[in-house]
């Protein structure tokens, strides 16, 4: 127990006083000596010649492009390029461009360990540009250098999912995505980007690349880095030499069980869309009023809900200048074009004197055609990021399924017949089985197995996404054995199941990344 | 129509546009070019890197590394570019706290947070005596801090117990030199990393803890062999042509191995020896036992492998550079280790020429400052407290009268620990230091703390571990809001310069002693110690004569303008060459001018070997490049939180996590006779079977670690506590 001492007056002595007061100002007056460096104006950086060989000489010819090359071997872990890119190109408190992580070199090498140093690949086809809907990346044709123009950007964050090298990152108080510009400008005037500058053993430098070589090697899935994402998909044009990698050479962060952001936006956009135009479609065949009104409203706060993700969506009216390339744009596209046709089925009792009988009767078979291509425009969003546990045979059974279960919802809505309604019931349980086979691929086996990113998924599903998926399971079968008995509770339920089976969607996804670093919590 | 679609030019592209800067600095963000520069001493380590102030009407806004000092030719670290934003940290201290009865922190004034000071140790002095208050200082303060406190303190006050964090991390390479060459003298400048031919780190990973360094390493044109000897497969020794793999404490066996091949084979430089050194003949006849089949079992290496080393670090062609940190320094023998190294330095000839040396990389900013000025194990400016001589001399020119300067030496750290334990002590200081967390066996210091009367903390933050013991807590100003010299581990004194204002009432560590020297009524003593530019002028006087003797400097502009300059520098001496070496004619500063072999047999166990209940040894160390001792301020800039682990991670080889049932990420507990922790596994084969590592950063870290030491350094020896592991 320490001794507190009580405050007393204390007697000032006026010299004291004096003293404090003097000593306080003189702490607050910055008189340092500048003069010296007055003349110092408009002359040559002081590390010019450092670095002068560390970038081209020359602007890149026709077939050229300018590329990051990273020494290994001259790569210790310094870190400084990180600090530098913060640091010189003026980036908020916690952003840099440039990141470092670690390989180990697993079985082959277990003491092996390399840090990476990586940034923007520039790639040959970046993935970030082709997935824009508003055409907010552009390549420049002379230095191969992918632009991000910040005004233009939307901040929808597709880049984000399409780049394997989670490069564009989102600030959030401006609502755009920001990356590595190469720093175009300091090479135009002939100076070395922040990382370059900084590099104390010289380990990164600026090359001219020729691009036909740079598809080439990407696209044999070679020249670029063991332990990285495939190079197949966008043909990142860094390359990385020095030191020999173990053909075992993985990240230090491939185990880390770290959930995904989850975009609540595109979560319930997506399954209160397809939700909707589920039963929407049931509507227009069983022409029951009630659905058509909930199926509607649905899908309405499905299409509202999206406009949240933006984090500028003023700029949204561009999307067709995607539409050449980003099924974002396609999806943007065949939503407007389906929400009139979704929002006339509940209207047709008002509106349905007016419309000639043909279209009447082709209403639900159009409906449903529309419908399958938005709902297949929204999977290719995914598919297109080339993210395995997005695939195909993942995202559309995913997708069309929820449309599924709630067309089979909507018929049982608005009918009394059991049957329907046991088939409904049925259809929801049964979609529950691949989902649960999924988690079979993280059961641990004795021996240690080999990392997928199917493996790792069903670990993040097992482990820290395991209490939303016990609710995505318990709230489906609560539905389906409500469904006989009670419809529009069971209605609500699957709502919700379909609305947590969206969310692990997104958080349990294998987003590849280079290298990290082994901590989970910064990785 | 163009521009509609496509808005290339906006608010937020604006953000990013870069202009030129002027001042030679390139292009800079447009928001942040400057209107002056100068140029400041990085604050954190020991390499003094120098760094380029980017200022806007008088204050900082950004900085780069300066490319016309000599030591860091425009480059910097992680920590030297993030050194302004860890001053806008929001748990600054403000103003002086003082705590009250019930526990909580009261803002005083100064004028009350002075006298309160004042009064309470010298109630403490008059009951138990002037020895019962003592002071822990530092090697993040300036010179001319050090000396002050350590004149204010010992002098001033009355005080004879003072030491200082640097016995954590450099005292035995003092030791050891001041033993080995008679002066605290490491020899080496930095063109020898790249002069060199083989170059040896033992127990040293500069390549995160000294990166700048590493650099001068990388870019040495000889293709030089580079050898890590480490029990760990650091960075460093990822990056070596060579890592020797030794036990952990292997290190002095090994050394003495590869002396007595050295020996054996006659590959000595006979004229050195005989010309310089003195007791070769009993090394030589000591070193019998120490063939390398004999060391097998304390090295963990083969008998091949030890003896290509020697044949390595004894080619008479070849010059052979060593190089040490933590590894040697902090251990329970660690002097004789570090002499080790000087000796086979002496017996080759590697010494004295360029690109060899045997070298101690030292750690903090002013390590090297407080080695020569704090007047806490020495007398101020490297004297002898029991030598009457030089206490006359440091009275004469101090103007003081000679019975205050103390006639024995002060306590060491533990030493003042232990009498505070015994009640001996009632009153401490302690000044930009952080031993509640980073003291080895931390509960221990904890509990100590709880025998004070009174206890002073004196630092910037006020969320320390430190801090939160603090009786009374005084707000300091920080680098970059003060002036100073620095002095870096090849003895190059520079400047920093104050260019940003302090927060709050905090005031510099020089004006705190000054209020200080005021109130306690001593400050006819220090009568001249008016500014740090005064001061540096006072203490350079008192070097005339010594090894370190800098008479010869004028002031901070020819510092500034000559890119520092290394000691000695005496009177009337002149800059022709901007690295230079010691021992050049191969006269040391012992009375003979000879340098001494100085050996020991190794002791035959670890103080805590690791036994059935707890059979891991704990490696601790240097976490990552973005990290400094206890995060006191690196933890405050979120690029450098960024670059390094988010968790206490425990490195342990896979082998050993898989026999303990621990997956790659699990939690596992840590414990050890002092305490248990808990930790995120990390399986790597970079750490050897039987042993882990933790960084020492983490404040839970000290809880485990066993407080042993040096006996002739009393450095504490944090590199070998026995742990268990056990998966949670």
């Amino acid at each position: 127990m320490k001794l507190a001492v009580r405050r007393r007056a204390i007697p000032r002595t006026p010299v004291l006083r004096t003293l404090i007061d003097d000593l306080l100002a003189e702490q607050q007056s910055l008189l340092t000596p500048v003069a010296r460096f007055a003349e110092e104006h408009d002359r040559e950086p002081d590390l010019a010649g450092h670095y002068r060989n560390l970038i081209p000489l020359s602007a890149p010819g026709p077939g050229e492009q300018y590329a990051f090359e990273v020494s290994l071997d001259r790569c210790t872990s310094c870190k400084a390029c990180v600090a530098a890119c913060h640091s010189l190109n003026g980036l908020d408190d916690d952003e840099a461009w440039r990141d470092v992580g670690l390989l180990t070199g697993g079985v082959e090498e277990p003491g092996w360990q390399q840090t990476v140093t990586t940034s923007c690949h520039h790639c040959a086809d970046p993935g970030c540009l082709t997935g824009c809907p508003v055409g907010a990346y552009e390549k420049d044709s002379t230095t191969g250098i992918v632009k991000h123009l910040d005004d233009q950007c939307i901040g929808c964050s597709y880049c984000i999912l399409k780049c394997a090298f989670d490069v564009p990152k989102f600030s959030k108080k401006r609502g755009i995505v920001r990356k590595c510009d190469m720093c175009q400008g300091r090479l135009a005037a002939g100076e070395a980007p922040a990382c370059v500058q900084a590099c104390p053993t010289k380990a990164i430098r600026i090359v001219k690349r020729n691009v036909a070589e740079v598809i080439a090697e990407g696209r044999a899935g070679k020249g670029f880095l063991t332990g990285a994402p495939s190079p197949r998909s966008t043909l990142p044009s860094t390359l990385y030499l020095g030191r020999a990698v173990p053909s075992t050479a993985r990240p230090a962060d491939q185990e880390a069980l770290v959930p995904q952001h989850t975009h609540w936006p595109l979560a319930i956009m997506l399954s209160l869309t397809q939700a909707g135009l589920g039963l929407v479609i049931a509507a227009a065949f069983s022409a029951s009023q009630m659905v058509a009104i909930a199926g509607a409203l649905v899908f309405l706060t499905g299409m509202a809900a999206s406009i949240l993700h933006l984090g500028r969506p003023l700029g949204a009216w561009r999307f067709f200048l995607g539409l050449r390339t980003s099924w974002l744009s396609r999806e943007i596209l065949a939503f407007s074009l389906i929400a009139p046709l979704v929002m006339s089925v509940p209207a047709l009792p008002f509106i349905g004197i007016w419309i000639p009988a043909v279209l009447l009767s082709g209403l639900p078979v159009a409906l449903s055609i529309m419908a399958v291509i938005a709902v297949f425009t929204s999977v290719m969003i995914y598919v297109d990021t080339h993210r395995t546990t997005w695939r195909f045979a993942i995202t559309g059974p995913r997708f069309f399924g929820t449309m599924l279960v709630f067309t089979a919802m909507g018929f049982a809505l608005s009918t009394e017949s059991l049957a329907v309604h046991v088939m409904a019931s049925l259809l929801i349980l049964a979609r529950l089985l691949p989902e649960a086979c999924y988690l079979r691929k993280g059961k641990t086996c004795d021996e240690e197995s080999k990392w997928t990113a199917d493996r790792h998924m069903a670990l993040l599903l097992r482990g820290p996404l395991r209490a939303i998926m016990g609710l995505r399971f318990i709230l489906a079968v609560c539905s389906a054995l409500l469904l006989p008995a009670m419809p529009w509770p069971g209605f609500a339920l699957l709502l919700i199941a379909e609305l947590c089976e969206r969310v692990l969607f997104f958080k349990s996804v294998h987003a590849p990344k280079m290298p990290g670093n082994f901590s989970a919590a910064r990785h | 129509m163009r521009r509609l679609l496509k808005q290339s030019t906006g608010p937020l592209t604006s953000e990013l546009l870069r202009e030129p800067g002027r001042f030679g600095l390139g292009q800079v963000p447009a928001g942040m070019v400057p209107d002056a520069v100068t140029t400041s001493i990085c604050g954190f380590c020991s390499t003094g890197c120098r760094l380029k102030l980017h200022l806007k009407e008088g204050a900082a806004v950004s900085l780069t590394p300066d490319a016309h000092y000599p030591v860091n030719l425009g480059m910097a670290c992680p920590k030297g570019w993030e050194s302004l934003a860890v001053l806008d940290a929001s748990d600054r201290v403000m103003v002086p706290l003082l705590r009250e009865a019930d526990g909580s922190l009261k803002e005083i004034g100064w004028e009350s947070a002075i006298p309160t000071m004042v009064e309470r140790f010298k109630n403490i002095q008059s009951r138990y005596g002037k020895e019962s208050v003592a002071f822990i200082s530092t090697g993040q303060i300036t010179c001319e801090e050090m000396a002050f406190l350590g004149a204010l303190a010992k002098f001033g006050m009355g005080m004879k117990h003072g030491d200082g964090n640097t016995r954590q991390c450099m005292a035995t390479a003092v030791t050891a030199y001041k033993q080995s060459f008679g002066f605290d003298a490491p020899p080496f400048t930095y063109a020898d990393f790249e002069e060199s031919d083989v170059l040896v780190f033992v127990g040293a990973n500069p390549a995160i803890a000294h990166p700048i360094l590493w650099q001068r390493v990388l870019s040495n044109q000889r293709t030089p062999e580079i050898i890590v000897i480490d029990p760990r497969k650091t960075e460093t020794a990822q990056s070596a042509t060579r890592h020797i793999s030794v036990k952990p404490k292997g290190d002095l066996w090994l050394l003495y191995a590869l002396a007595h091949c050295i020996v054996r084979d006659g590959r000595v430089d006979e004229n050195f020896l005989k010309e310089h050194t003195h007791g070769f003949d009993d090394f030589a006849a000591f070193l019998e036992d120490y063939a390398p089949g004999l060391v097998a079992e304390r090295t963990g290496l083969g008998t091949e492998e030890i003896e290509i080393l020697a044949n390595l670090v004894s080619d008479p062609s070849k010059r052979v550079s060593w190089w040490w940190t933590m590894g040697v320094n902090q251990s329970h023998e660690g002097t004789r280790t570090a002499q080790a190294i000087i000796n086979l330095c002496l017996m080759t000839g590697n010494i004295g020429k360029p690109g060899t040396g045997a070298n101690s990389i030292t750690g903090q900013c002013n390590a090297m400052g407080s080695r020569l000025f704090s007047n806490t194990t020495s007398l101020i400016a490297g004297h002898d407290f029991t030598n009457p001589v030089h206490r006359a001399k440091v009275a004469e020119l101090l103007e003081l009268d000679v019975s205050l300067i103390p006639t024995e030496n002060s306590w060491a750290y533990d030493e003042i620990l232990s009498g505070i334990e015994r009640g001996d002590i009632k009153g401490l200081w302690i000044i930009a230091t952080n031993p509640n967390h980073s003291w080895i066996d931390r509960e221990r210091f904890t509990r100590l703390c709880g025998n004070l009367d009174f206890l002073v903390v004196q630092d910037m933050y006020h969320s320390t571990e430190t801090a939160g013991l603090a009786d009374l807590l005084l707000p300091a100003a920080g680098w970059g809001e003060k002036d100073g010299t620095f002095i870096n581990s090849e003895r190059r004194i520079g400047v920093i310069r104050q260019v940003r204002r302090p927060p709050g009432q905090a005031l510099s560590d020089f004006r705190i002693f000054r209020l200080l020297a005021n109130a306690w009524g001593c400050d006819g003593l220090f009568r001249s110690w008016t500014s740090p530019e005064a001061v540096f002028n006072i203490i350079a006087r008192l070097t005339r004569g010594q090894p370190c003797d800098i008479s010869g400097i004028t002031g901070y502009d020819q510092l500034d303008t000559n890119g520092g300059i290394q000691w000695p520098f005496p009177a009337g001496s002149f800059l022709a060459i901007r690295e230079r070496r010691l021992f050049e004619d191969g006269r040391f500063f012992t009375p003979d001018q000879r340098a001494k072999f100085i050996f020991d047999r190794p002791s035959e166990r670890l103080p805590e070997p690791v036994s059935d209940s707890f059979p891991f040894l704990l490696l601790t160390g240097r976490g990552s490049s973005s990290q400094w001792h206890t995060q006191t301020r690196t933890s405050k800039s979120a690029i450098l939180r960024k670059l390094s682990p988010g968790e206490l991670l425990l490195e342990i080889h896979p082998q050993d996590a898989s026999a303990l049932g621990i997956a790659s990420h699990a939690k596992v507990r840590i414990s050890s006779q002092r305490g248990s922790i808990v930790a995120i596994a990390f399986p790597t084969a970079t750490v050897q079977r039987g042993q882990v590592f933790l960084p020492m950063h983490d404040p839970e870290v000290n809880r485990l670690t066993h407080g042993s030491f040096d006996p002739d350094s009393r450095q504490p020896s944090y590199k070998a506590s026995a742990v268990a592991i056990e998966k949670l």
